[in-house]
């Protein structure tokens, strides 16, 4: 390979494992006391219905932490939402900016707290992948490329 | 038409929610009047002669109803030849915006199984009752700006076992995997 290039090729890498709290998909996603891994996403049906997201956050600080807010390029409102089961009737409500405790795994899946992802600008298609940037009260804001899996989906793709 | 009465007292009852969903054999009668996806009238008799696994959500509904009714699809493939005896039906809550259309669409990502049944929110409310489902729109929390046409609701998520002879049998409650729901109907076809 011509001198030039490799160096190009060296540059390109060096900066690119200089970007803080960028990860591809399947990876962890450090920032400050906080991993974000295991970022997931079902295919969603169209663009007019919500769709959902779902995660793993651990905070290995011994201070509570707290999840301020959602971005993602493909939807104007991610917000945290939780499906509530009472005796068989089920209710998903939003769940607000929620607290990330310290010492602790929160995480995000069917069943339970999700990301609920409005106004879809595309749709989400399986084996592609979502960006997600998530903002920390504390730990500062870290993106996670989450994987698509199909419609209805109950764990990430293999 | 008693137990009609009744069952809309107890589902229209909030307070009383946790009590209405020991079910009691008796009072589920599974009747239904609906329209099927291709706009065509159907009824509880349509189906006589399968067995019916009948599951109500709304099709705007981010986490519960996609894996259920993926769970429903997995468990019919879990039959194998068997379930050609079995005919899942997913009939919506949310009849102002699951039109018939929408319902015969939705269903196609899960599989060619299931048949999505819309309606009026009149046949809507009395196969509710009928089935003694809860469902309602969730009002905003506070602070939330509410959108028109955009709302979430809750609903009964149990989906129901019903026998080719239109006789309400067992429920399988919100969460039951796949591999349970193919063993326990194993049992019956």
């Amino acid at each position: 390979m011509p001198l030039l290039r490799r160096a190009c090729l060296a540059a390109s890498l060096v900066s690119f494992a200089l970007v803080p709290g960028l990860a591809r998909a399947g990876e962890t996603v450090r920032v400050g006391d906080i991993s974000v891994t295991s970022a997931w996403a079902r295919a969603s049906i169209g663009t007019a219905r919500p769709a959902a997201a779902y995660l793993t956050i651990v905070n290995s600080g011994t201070e509570a932490d707290r999840l301020l807010t959602i971005e993602t390029p493909v939807s104007s409102r991610a917000e945290v939402h939780e499906t509530v089961n009472e005796g068989d009737v089920v209710r998903m409500v939003p769940a607000g900016q929620i607290e990330i405790p310290g010492g602790a795994t929160t995480t995000l899946a069917p069943g339970g707290l999700h990301v609920m992802l409005m106004d879809l600008s595309e749709p989400l298609e399986r084996g592609s992948e979502l960006q997600l940037t998530l903002t920390f009260e504390r730990a500062g804001t870290a993106s996670v490329e989450a994987e698509i899996a199909g419609p209805g989906a109950t764990s990430p793709p293999e | 038409m008693v137990v009609g009465v009744a069952g809309a007292k107890v589902i229209w009852d909030r307070t009383q929610a946790a009590d209405v969903l020991e079910i009691q054999e008796s009072a589920i009668a599974a009747e239904f009047s609906l329209v099927n996806g291709s706009g065509q009238p159907v009824t509880d008799l349509t189906y006589r002669g399968s067995w019916l696994l009948v599951f109500f959500g709304y099709t705007n509904c981010p986490d519960v109803c996609p894996t259920t009714l993926n769970d429903i699809s997995i468990a019919m493939d879990m039959l194998g030849e068997a379930a050609d005896k079995v005919q899942p039906l997913f009939i919506t809550i949310d009849p102002e915006r699951d039109m018939p259309e929408a319902m015969a669409e939705y269903v196609t990502f899960f599989g060619d199984r299931i048949i999505g049944l819309s309606g009026t929110p009149e046949q809507i409310r009395d196969t509710a009752e009928s089935f003694r489902v809860f469902y309602e729109k969730t009002a905003p929390v506070e602070g939330e700006v509410e959108v028109p046409g955009e709302y979430l609701m809750s609903h009964t998520a149990a989906t129901y076992v019903i026998s080719p002879d239109g006789e309400f049998v067992v429920p399988f409650q919100y969460g039951t995997f796949p591999e349970e729901m193919a063993k326990r109907l194993q049992v019956f076809l």
